[in-house]
């Protein structure tokens, strides 16, 4: 055996583990990522058109391209494709679908038909440029689409209008959403693991069972229980009612908006902001907290001096797992959050789910993915400085 | 400005000051059944070394906390320059503490933890800045200020350890076997230090330790702890040279034990018949009477081969001889079986034993001291 040996063996006992990963989680994620940014599908329907487009200057009508549109509608109605393209191409943008419905519709009784006599449409060269811009199978149109941007008929990135802006919204409620409940988590649960540091071994045992109850309940059972006790009619009210503190008109709304959205996350999250703060708490000599005491610290001086910086790592640690955890939380908002409570995780699965809109499902995916990304790498940082000067 | 803050440390006016510590009745008892600290009166002199020495689990470590303040005395009171602090959380205390692991804070610099009693207390900014600075000149690590104490040997940490702990003159400096996380040639140049320390700044030092040299080398006097109770308090030569009890001849450095019965007594001395048979003469601590089962404690440096009619002597087979360069560590055997060390020393005149021969060693009635068995 040479000194490479155990390496390699390690190598191929890992092997099988790296291949999984790479087959059923990287790869997945790696070709829906690739879609928000390629779209072949008006490409491959538009072959000639696509060809025919790809040199032009973008000025005025382009005569040559009219030919190639005229051979790909004809294909598309050949190949029973023409309904599909029309829905896509309304799409990009409204009114084409009629367009490409009469379009395809005298063609078929006129071969010899000029677009531009079938319908003037095809004498705007707005048209003719968006054409050019969804033939190409690659596309930020996605992209734009997630930060509430379009394309305008003249090619420049405008914010959307009021009314149809959604997603920057959304990630920003998001964001909020992520922070508030990692702010109730630490405020929870930094007194709770201090407990548990501290605490005699059977209390301890007993505190880092209920730790870990939620970890063994299903996620729907937990939901369900929090609408039993939340929902207008729920243990709550009931309980409030009862004892005259509200009204009967006066019932609060705890569930199936955001304020239910918060509660349950916080419930399900707070173990991961727990558990990585006990075990710094838990590897901290108490001599540390003697030593200030004996140097005649008031115990607050000793916590806001010692303790808390001392104990930083675990909530750096802790926190930013809730808060990457609360950025993509799905379930638990689409069972309590109603229609107020909703999160962006809740609109990628309307777009992949409901809409089919899978381009713009991996577009704030992708968003979504960076942000953590950027988020995982600057915050240890920012949290390790931020540790040490305190 | 050194001398002059060097002498704004030590203690102030003379005479008719009360003690640094005193302990009445302390008990203490965790489990309401067993003592710990059993029954405990202790004074401590302002300025004074003084050591709290015994083994693991006689109750030192928690004496140590009732000092500082951590743990509850269970009876008694604790006064520390002359006020009662049994009931006063650590804080309160005026106490200055070093532990084993010298629990430095780590996000701190080491001026920052020099720094940090002086907050506490509310010293002024300026005033913070210079008795830091008169630290680290004292502890000889000018240059460390803005350094982390990871980045420091844990020589140096122990030394900023011990200067947090008196920066701020402390009526009372507790130290945890504050050496036990060196090795031991740090351990040697520690001991100087705080030697050093101590006389230049005169605090009162409450040390505890389980090693006895350090103890005997350290301190103006010595408390051995043996279970929950002051076994022996006296100066490092009266402890090595006159253990009031068996437990202290074994515990401070290497004795001796002969069993054997009490066959005469005088005065001071008494006859004792060996269980092998032979007879010596010691000096009669347990004030034993005749037919009491007593135990000889002599120290091994005080034998010699024996001279006839001179002293007490025993019979014993050399066992063997370990060379240690000033002194030579001969293991002996008496017939009955009993172990007898002889350190010899190299003076280059003496024959040294045989292995296997068999020789007398005899030592005085003033060096052998009979406890009760």
């Amino acid at each position: 055996m040479n000194a490479a040996s155990p390496s390699r063996a390690g190598w191929v006992l890992v092997l099988p583990l790296v291949a999984f990963i790479a087959i059923a989680f990287l790869a997945p994620i790696a070709i829906m990522l690739l879609r928000s940014v390629h779209d072949p599908e008006i490409a491959d329907l538009m072959p000639r058109t696509r060809k025919a487009l790809a040199r032009w200057d973008g000025v005025g009508v382009p005569q040559m391209a009219a030919e190639a549109v005229t051979a790909d509608l004809r294909e598309a109605v050949a190949t029973n494709q023409i309904g599909r393209l029309a829905q896509r191409l309304n799409r990009e943008r409204n009114g084409f679908r009629t367009l490409v419905d009469v379009t395809a519709r005298q063609l078929d009784r006129n071969p010899e038909a000029q677009l531009a006599r079938i319908d003037p449409g095809w004498s705007d060269p707005d048209l003719w440029r968006l054409l050019a811009r969804v033939t190409s199978p690659w596309t930020g149109q996605h992209l734009l689409n997630a930060l509430d941007v379009t394309v305008s008929a003249d090619g420049t990135m405008v914010r959307q209008d009021e009314a149809r802006r959604l997603y920057v919204e959304v990630f920003l409620r998001t964001a909020w959403v992520a922070a508030l409940v990692t702010l109730i988590c630490a405020l929870l649960g930094y007194p709770y693991a201090y407990a548990m540091a501290a605490a005699a071994p059977s209390l301890r045992a007993l505190l880092l069972f209920l730790v870990l109850l939620p970890f063994w309940t299903s996620l729907l059972v937990r939901a369900t229980a929090w609408i039993v006790l939340l929902q207008r009619r729920g243990v709550i009210n009931e309980g409030l009612v009862a004892m005259g503190v509200i009204g009967e008109t006066g019932r609060l709304d705890l569930i199936y908006n955001m304020t239910g959205t918060i509660i349950v996350m916080v419930h399900v999250l707070l173990p991961f902001f727990v558990l990585p703060l006990y075990s710094v708490m838990a590897g901290l000599p108490t001599s540390y907290v003697r030593a200030s005491a004996s140097l005649g610290a008031h115990p607050m001086r000793t916590f806001a001096r010692v303790y808390l910086p001392l104990t930083y790592p675990g909530v750096a640690a802790g926190g930013l797992l809730v808060f990457i955890l609360s950025l993509g939380y799905y379930v638990t908002p689409a069972l309590v959050g109603g229609r107020t409570g909703q999160l962006i995780s809740n609109q990628i699965a309307f777009h992949m789910q409901r809409s089919l809109n899978w381009g713009l499902a991996a577009a704030l995916g992708t968003l979504l993915l960076l942000a953590v990304l950027l988020l995982a790498l600057t915050l240890p940082r920012l949290a390790e400085r931020g540790g040490l000067r305190a | 400005m050194l001398m002059k803050v060097t002498s704004a440390l030590a203690p102030s006016g003379n005479g008719t000051q009360a003690e640094a510590l005193v302990l009445r009745g302390v008990d203490k008892s965790y489990d309401g059944v067993t003592k710990v600290v059993d029954a405990l009166d202790l004074d401590v002199h302002p300025g004074e070394f003084l050591t709290i020495l015994g083994p693991s689990g006689s109750g030192k470590t928690s004496l140590l906390m009732m000092l500082a303040g951590f743990e509850p005395p269970s009876a008694g009171t604790i006064e520390i320059g002359g006020r009662d602090v049994s009931r006063l959380p650590p804080y309160k205390r005026n106490i200055g503490m070093v532990f084993q692991h010298y629990a430095l804070f780590p996000h701190l610099t080491v001026g920052e933890n020099l720094a940090y009693p002086l907050h506490a207390r509310g010293w002024r900014k300026s005033e913070i800045t210079e008795r830091v600075a008169w630290a680290l000149q004292l502890i000889r690590l000018d240059g460390m200020r803005d350094r982390r104490p990871a980045q420091l040997s844990g020589g140096q940490q122990q030394r900023i350890a011990v200067a947090r702990a008196l920066i701020y003159k402390p009526q009372l400096v507790l130290m945890d076997e504050p050496l036990g996380a060196l090795d031991k040639q740090l351990r040697e140049q520690m001991q100087d230090e705080i030697l050093r320390l101590h006389r230049e700044l005169r605090p009162t030092i409450v040390y505890v330790t389980h090693d006895q040299s350090e103890a005997l080398s350290l301190s103006d006097r010595v408390a051995v702890f043996d279970a929950g109770r002051i076994a022996q308090i006296g100066t490092p030569s009266e402890l090595y040279e006159q253990p009031g009890t068996a437990f202290v001849a074994g515990f401070i450095g290497e004795n001796n034990r002969i069993t054997g019965s009490v066959i005469a007594v005088t005065t001071e001395f008494c006859h004792i018949r060996c269980a092998d048979g032979a007879v010596v003469e010691a000096r009669n601590i347990a004030d034993a009477r005749i037919g009491d089962q007593v135990s000889l404690a002599v120290r091994p440096e005080r034998l010699r081969p024996a001279q006839a009619g001179e002293g007490s002597s025993v019979e014993v087979e050399v066992a063997d001889i370990t060379y240690l360069g000033e002194v030579s560590r001969v293991r002996c055997r008496m017939r009955d079986g009993t172990e007898i060390i002889w350190k010899l020393p190299n003076c280059g005149q003496s024959a040294r034993p045989e292995r296997g021969a068999t020789i007398a060693l005899g030592f005085s009635r003033e060096d052998a001291r009979a406890f009760a068995a």
